[in-house]
């Protein structure tokens, strides 16, 4: 069965890219613009993975994480942070509240995000 | 006047007027005197004259003072101390002794408020660039590569040529940024804040943990072994110090062979008010005639540069301004093609 992949970035064409790329691997995409939206969507919908941007407007990355891992349905879902913020105190603030894997945006290619993904999903 | 109270006077005067703050105690911690600078930033007012510390206690955050004063003056180096939001105070302390005889004890402050804001704007400055800058180019690198893929349809050489140009040149943005980025933290290293006791090995089993992949990927043989006993913590900036330690365990990965050997040791000689780490390789060592250049700002080794053409050439100019600002040592041992040692240590109070 498909395997469904929550995308929350606010920038419109990044999250075209990955979720066209994403799709076209086989995956069903769901796609969220803030943290509020993520996280109406996990409540509405069953998951295997979300991939989460941090600077977002209104509630932001690190706080949708935190909510998300304080829920017994949500919290075993891994969350693979796909930001461009990264300094030291960041990355490890995300791993630290629970991130599956931390990615900054601008060293990665799409291809490099989805090889990532697809070693989550298998861990 | 007199000569002497002239001197006097004039002595009296230079302590009122420092742009320190300046508090003297005498031998009953009774407090003597108190300059215009502590009037201003501490609102000390005359009363306190020959009160003791712990008698004040309406004065404002006053369990700061009074434990500052109730640790041993020689102690108080170079501390830190957050008064309110807009004051931050740097306080040292000194005995005054005459032979073996203490005559009482003076508490020194600077204002530090302005420098640590700078600071602050500094890591926001680029934590936001860093955002601001790689959204744009990470969407032109990725589109760019999307492109390239022909998911989106064939493409001719030319163009494909012409898109793998855009797409170096964009890289090239971002590690220009990521220099950027470095740069302006590289002042960060001489300023030390939060300082924990904390312990080494922890940090260096953080760090190895974090660098698993790429010294798997290389098939490097790393060898660490706990020392037995533990070590005591060591007072620190801890993130300071996790930068030193990653920078490098990460810099003997990159520099040594694959299927080489590095060899990290802890440890406390026996004197015990130090700690050392030692990180040693069998990679391309260091050039002779450019060892004197190793901790300086942007340098790179010519063997370095060919094996690993990108990198800032910041790292070890960061790790030698983050140890010498805890007081301790950073030096290496290197014959190149045979390989580098790197150590540094800490003081442990």
């Amino acid at each position: 069965m498909a395997e469904k992949i929550l995308i929350v970035e606010d920038e419109p064409f990044l999250r075209r890219i990955i979720s066209e790329h994403l799709r076209e691997s086989g995956y069903l995409v769901t796609e969220a613009v803030d943290g509020e939206e993520g996280l109406k969507k996990l409540q509405e919908e069953q998951f295997d993975l979300v991939l989460l941007d941090l600077l977002l407007p209104g509630m932001d990355g690190f706080e949708l994480l935190a909510q998300l891992k304080k829920e017994e349905k949500l919290n075993k879902i891994p969350v693979l942070i796909l930001s461009n913020l990264g300094q030291r105190e960041e990355i490890e603030k995300g791993l630290s509240l629970g991130a599956a894997d931390y990615l900054i945006k601008a060293h990665v290619t799409p291809e490099e995000v989805l090889a990532k993904i697809r070693e989550i999903l298998k861990r | 006047m007199e000569k002497r109270e002239k001197e006097i006077e004039r002595t009296y005067l230079l302590l009122e007027n420092l742009p320190e703050g300046i508090i003297i105690l005498d031998e009953t911690d009774r407090i003597i005197f108190f300059n215009k600078k502590v009037e201003e930033l501490l609102r000390w007012r005359e009363e306190f004259l020959g009160k003791k510390i712990s008698e004040l206690k309406e004065v404002e955050n006053f369990h700061f003072i009074s434990e500052l004063f109730e640790e041993d003056t020689s102690q108080l180096l170079g501390k830190v101390i957050k008064m309110r939001e807009d004051l931050i105070l740097r306080f040292n302390g000194v005995e005054l002794k005459k032979g073996n005889e203490i005559l009482g004890k003076a508490i020194f402050f600077t204002d530090i408020t302005r420098e640590f804001s700078l600071e602050r704007l500094k890591r926001e400055f680029v934590s936001v660039a860093a955002h601001q800058l790689r959204t744009p180019i990470s969407a032109m690198g990725w589109a760019i590569k999307t492109l390239l893929s022909e998911k989106l349809g064939p493409l001719t050489k030319k163009q494909s040529e012409y898109l793998k140009e855009i797409f170096q040149t964009n890289e090239r943005l971002v590690h220009l940024i990521d220099d950027l980025l470095n740069t302006a933290k590289i002042e960060e290293g001489k300023f030390l804040e939060k300082e924990n006791e904390f312990s080494l090995e922890a940090i260096v089993e953080f760090v190895l943990n974090l660098l698993k992949p790429e010294i798997e990927k290389k098939k490097i043989n790393l060898q660490y072994a706990r020392p037995f006993p533990k070590l005591p913590l060591v007072k620190m900036d801890v993130e300071k110090i996790k930068l030193v330690v990653e920078n490098l365990i990460s810099n003997a990965i990159q520099y040594t062979f694959p299927g080489g050997e590095i060899q990290i040791s802890l440890g406390m000689p026996a004197k015990g008010t130090e700690v050392f780490f030692a990180i040693k390789d069998n990679g391309i060592g260091i050039p002779e005639k450019e060892k004197h250049q190793v901790f300086t700002k942007f340098f790179r080794a010519s063997n370095a540069m060919k094996m690993q053409p990108s990198g800032t050439g910041l790292g070890l100019y960061l790790c030698k301004n983050i140890i010498e600002a805890h007081g301790g040592r950073i030096w290496f041992e290197s014959e190149e093609g045979k390989g580098t040692t790197f150590y540094f240590t800490l003081p442990i109070k």
